[in-house]
């Protein structure tokens, strides 16, 4: 395919001798192809190419990733607000040199991949290729001789494309240069230069299989020494616009940064080198009529060569859209690319799937009143070439709230939960009412545990059934179309003299459960993980850090729809040594709950700490607040125990992208004199233990009032124990963040002959008066008048409502609401006093000012 | 007389035993190469020498080979892949191959350096090499 004519014309001119000279090389042009910009995602989100299901959702299902691809690619080639230049031209560049063009659609399994696809998947594997880099002289950017020479090297002696990038500023913009024409006159010593060199594009669209090229157009003047250059510089244009380096792709290295770790050589291969066939199968299901339909699951990719059936449930207080999406939309923009209808439980139509022309899917949105199940049929349009993919997406827009564990009540515990919402719309104003549905999962379906919806108005917790006629579920979930709700589900062993809670669960993609304690003789440990999704099953990789702070194991976890799984340790991680584990982060394709159960095995203690995400840890603080004690604090002794009490603590460093955690505490006394320390964290490393080991010895701790820390390198997270020597009491709480001002809503207790005991510690050196205390009936009205709370400076004031409240007021009350100022924690103490049990709910902090 | 004999054979056996020090030997050479992005890469590379030719593997594969005379290179190829095929790129012309001991991906002026005068450590503008250990056969 190379042409090279070289032609040298020798002309006398007189008085010098002028020699000129022409030389052009053509190689087989680099194919064609785009450059996938970062701000869209192209691959892992389709926008702007073939939508759902995109190049990588495909390549996933085809080789049973889990999602795997498109989750790197999101997180990290999917920069919304990155520079407008970032993108994949170096890795399109690098592959158009290196791969034969695709240039036909081919369906592998069933899974139809068109051109783009195909070239977007060869794009992200050379994404992270290098090689051989040709700078300047000087090292900055590329002079003229080394770049004829190489071009000489390359494409005139080695028939080889060379790449360059052709700006010489940070932005980097890489193409394949297959051909050149050079044209020179010598002058004495120097050498006149015009270089046209030919590029490959990558401005076409994804499909496309075209001949377009790019044209750059270079000067410049060689030094030539015994008539060899020697040197060169630009000139004209050039100067300021010429090649910033030039390379060929040699290694792809495992492991590198930029390529896609799913995405494979071997398997790119195979799907390039595959034919089209239309009449593989149309998914995984022999699900072509209604008595064969299977559940319906989102992001399933199938076919549609026939009928296909799936169920699916609706739930109430549940709103969710149901997208179907397909990739040959795009030749269909004013009809649905197939016919997809809703029938009811006994196959009888109800209606069609809508189409949307503003997405161009068949989209549906369901709204729950109760349990309903329904099903949906896909059909192909006659006499028409729909068998490419289809896919499901399902988003649900409701609020749910997850409680992970129930405990049935023929055990040794009696679990009850109550269930309030914080009634103040997104525009603050306040709520009056709040419809919610409590629904139990067994078996991972869901059913009614409430006779019908709950309408709460303002303020105020109320008991929900645990049953709802049948036995115990084994999650259960709060549905609301308009509000979060704050839920707790208290465990309570009379007989044997324990108290325990669980709140509400916020699912999410990562988790870390900071402690994984030591194996010891009356203690069990056991872990509870949720999928709370109906509709997307999860693969979880749990990674076990060990006390050196290195990875001991990764094991997997696959969660279906709706399910949980529950046991000790061992079971989840079996062969893996309990001993050795410091922390456990959760890392999966779906947002999941995890928690943590510790107990003793005469069922005198038990306490639940749930794992945390990311937005609940807590990064250092700004360098110009370094020396102020405003990353969080930890109140020490919480309960009041005296000697009777411990005090410990946990701290996890997590983040990969961290070296190290520093603490700085600030240790301050109720005399407010203060003494200080550091702890350093190192990366996936631990500190746990009570609180003597990390005060200095100087800190005399029965004067102890706050520890104050502030975060100077990290993220870090972690947790706050307490309890007593002789009581049944375990508890555990969040690291608080500083606050200014909190506003906390709790539920008031009263069976099993619990009392409510507002709890207030002021700690700050100064009294503060009138803290408010507000009570609110079932219905969230105001109970009685506000009372008001005065406290001096480090005290910790127990309020019993039924000191402040008559019997009868005290009979309604459902709920209460503290309001505090800053560093005065509000929280809530349950106890009955003929028990030595207790429990305490610690402040959410998610509303008031921070 | 005697003793031109005795040096003439040591010099003999001492040339044989040069003769077979050098006859392979095996580089293991770290580097820290530049990618296109402006970061570093961290590759091993193991180098068999065979008189004057110095071989380049990358994960055992053979990428690249140097070939040496009167201490010179004169020769330079890499495997490279074009087009779905591998292909061989040769490089002889002086100035293609300066150009390419100082392009830094491969550790050809490290290796090249240690050959001639020991030095364990090469900084190139786009590359860190250091030959970390060097076995005999």
């Amino acid at each position: 395919m190379k042409r090279t004519a070289f032609i040298i014309l020798s002309v006398l001119v007189f008085p010098a001798l002028l020699f000129a000279g022409h030389e052009e090389v053509t190689l087989a042009k680099p194919w064609n192809g785009y450059w996938w910009p970062m701000f869209e995602g192209m691959l892992a989100t389709g926008k702007g190419y073939r939508e759902h299901p995109s190049t990588l959702e495909k390549y996933d299902a085809r080789f049973s990733f889990d999602g795997k691809a498109t989750e790197w690619e999101l997180e990290n080639h999917f920069r919304p607000d990155g520079a407008a230049w970032n993108g994949h031209c170096n890795g399109w560049a690098a592959a158009s040199v290196s791969e034969v063009e695709p240039k036909e659609t081919i369906n592998s399994e069933g899974y139809t991949f068109y051109i783009g696809d195909l070239k977007g998947l060869w794009t992200m594997y050379y994404q992270g290729a290098t090689g051989p880099i040709y700078r300047g002289a000087d090292d900055g950017t590329m002079d003229p001789l080394t770049f004829q020479t190489e071009l000489l090297a390359y494409l005139r002696d080695n028939s080889v494309p060379l790449l360059m990038d052709s700006d010489a500023t940070e932005e980097v913009w890489t193409w394949p240069i297959y051909a050149y024409t050079m044209d020179w006159t010598d002058d004495g010593n120097i050498r006149h230069v015009t270089l046209q060199v030919l590029t490959s594009t990558d401005g076409v669209s994804p499909d496309n299989v075209n001949t377009d090229f790019k044209t750059f157009n270079y000067t410049y003047d060689l030094t030539l020494e015994a008539g060899v250059p020697a040197s060169g510089v630009w000139t004209g244009d050039s100067v300021s616009y010429h090649p910033n380096f030039c390379w060929y792709p040699e290694v792809v290295e495992s492991g590198n940064p930029y390529s896609n770790p799913y995405v494979a050589h071997d398997k790119v291969a195979q799907l390039a080198g595959g034919v089209y066939n239309d009449t593989v199968d149309d998914g995984k299901e022999p699900n072509d009529r209604f008595e064969d339909s299977v559940a319906m699951q989102g992001g399933f990719i199938g076919r549609v060569l026939n009928e296909d059936w799936y169920g699916f449930d609706i739930e109430p207080e549940e709103k969710f859209t149901m997208n179907l999406y397909c990739n040959s939309r795009l030749a269909n923009s004013t009809n649905p690319p197939f016919y997809a209808e809703i029938y009811d439980d006994t196959g009888i139509y109800l209606e069609d799937v809508g189409f949307e022309q503003a997405t161009r899917y068949p989209n549906r949105t369901f709204t729950g009143v109760d349990f309903v199940s329904e099903f949906l049929k896909i059909d192909p349009i006659g006499n028409h070439f729909y068998d490419e993919n289809y896919q499901f997406g399902v988003e649900v827009l409701s609020h749910t709230t997850v409680i992970s564990h129930t405990i049935p009540g023929d055990s040794y515990w009696d679990n009850f939960v109550v269930a309030g919402f914080w009634p103040v719309t997104e525009n603050k104003a306040v709520r009056n009412d709040s419809d919610y549905r409590v629904v139990g999962i067994s078996g991972e379906k869901g059913f009614p545990l409430d006779s019908g919806t709950e309408t709460i108005a303002g303020f105020a917790f109320r008991e929900v059934s645990l049953t709802g006629g049948e036995s115990t579920p084994d999650w259960i979930k709060l549905n609301s179309m308009t509000d979060e709700y704050q839920v707790y589900s208290f465990y309570l062993s009379q007989g044997e003299g324990s108290m325990s809670f669980m709140s509400g669960e916020t699912p999410d993609k990562e988790l870390i459960l900071s402690h994984v304690p030591v194996e010891v003789g009356y203690w069990w440990y056991g872990l509870v993980l949720v999928n709370p999704s109906r509709f997307y099953p999860a693969t979880v990789d749990a990674t076990l850090y060990g006390n050196d702070g290195a990875e001991l194991a990764v094991v997997k976890i696959q969660l279906n729809p709706y399910q949980k799984r529950v046991g000790l340790f061992d079971s989840f991680f079996p062969g893996v040594s309990q001993q050795d584990v410091s922390y456990i982060r959760f890392k999966s394709n779906e947002p999941i709950t995890a928690s943590a159960l510790y107990g003793t095995l005469n069922h005198r203690e038990l306490s639940y700490v749930p794992a945390v995400g990311r937005s609940g840890w807590i990064e250092a603080a700004p360098a110009e607040q370094a020396g102020e004690e405003l990353s969080f604090f930890i109140p020490y002794n919480l309960l009041g125990y005296g000697d009777d009490g411990w005090n410990g603590v946990v701290f996890v460093e997590p983040d990969d992208d961290a070296v190290s955690a520093t603490l700085h505490f600030k240790w301050i006394m109720d005399d407010n004199s203060s003494v200080t320390s550091s702890l350093l964290i190192g990366m996936h490393h631990k500190w746990v233990g009570v609180m003597e080991d990390l005060a200095p010895a100087e800190v005399d701790l029965s004067h102890l009032a706050r520890i104050g820390v502030t975060v100077r390198s990290g993220p870090v997270t972690g947790f706050y124990m307490t309890g007593s020597h002789s009581r049944g009491t375990l508890v555990s709480f969040p690291l608080l963040k500083y606050f200014d001002i909190a506003d906390e809503v709790f539920p008031v207790i009263q069976r099993d002959g619990l009392e409510t005991i507002a709890v207030f510690y002021n700690q700050k050196p100064y009294a503060v008066n009138e803290l408010p205390v507000f009570a609110y009936d079932s219905d969230g009205q105001q109970v009685g008048t506000t009372k008001r709370v005065d406290m001096n400076a480090f005290e910790l004031k127990k309020v019993n409502l039924k000191d402040i409240f008559t019997a009868e007021e005290l009979s309604e009350i459902k709920s209460i609401e503290l309001y505090t100022d800053s560093f005065v924690v509000p929280y809530v103490i349950y106890e009955d006093p003929d028990e030595v049990y207790c429990e305490i709910v610690p402040p959410t902090l998610t509303h008031g000012a921070e | 007389m005697k003793y031109v004999h005795r040096a003439g054979f040591l010099t003999l056996i001492l040339l044989i035993c040069l003769s077979a020090f050098s006859a392979e030997t095996t580089f293991r050479v770290k580097g820290e190469s530049l990618t296109p992005f402006g970061t570093r890469m961290s590759l091993e590379w193991k180098v068999k020498r065979v008189e004057d030719s110095y071989t380049f593997l990358l994960n055992n594969r053979e990428k690249a080979e140097m070939i040496l005379k009167a201490g010179k290179v004169v020769k330079i190829r890499r495997r490279v892949r074009y087009a779905g095929k591998e292909k061989w790129i040769v490089l002889t012309d002086p100035l293609q191959i300066r150009l390419e001991l100082k392009s830094g991906f491969y550790p050809f002026a490290a290796v090249l350096n240690y050959s001639k005068n020991g030095s364990r450590e090469t900084i190139l503008s786009t590359g860190r090499f250091e030959v970390v250990r060097s076995t005999v056969k």
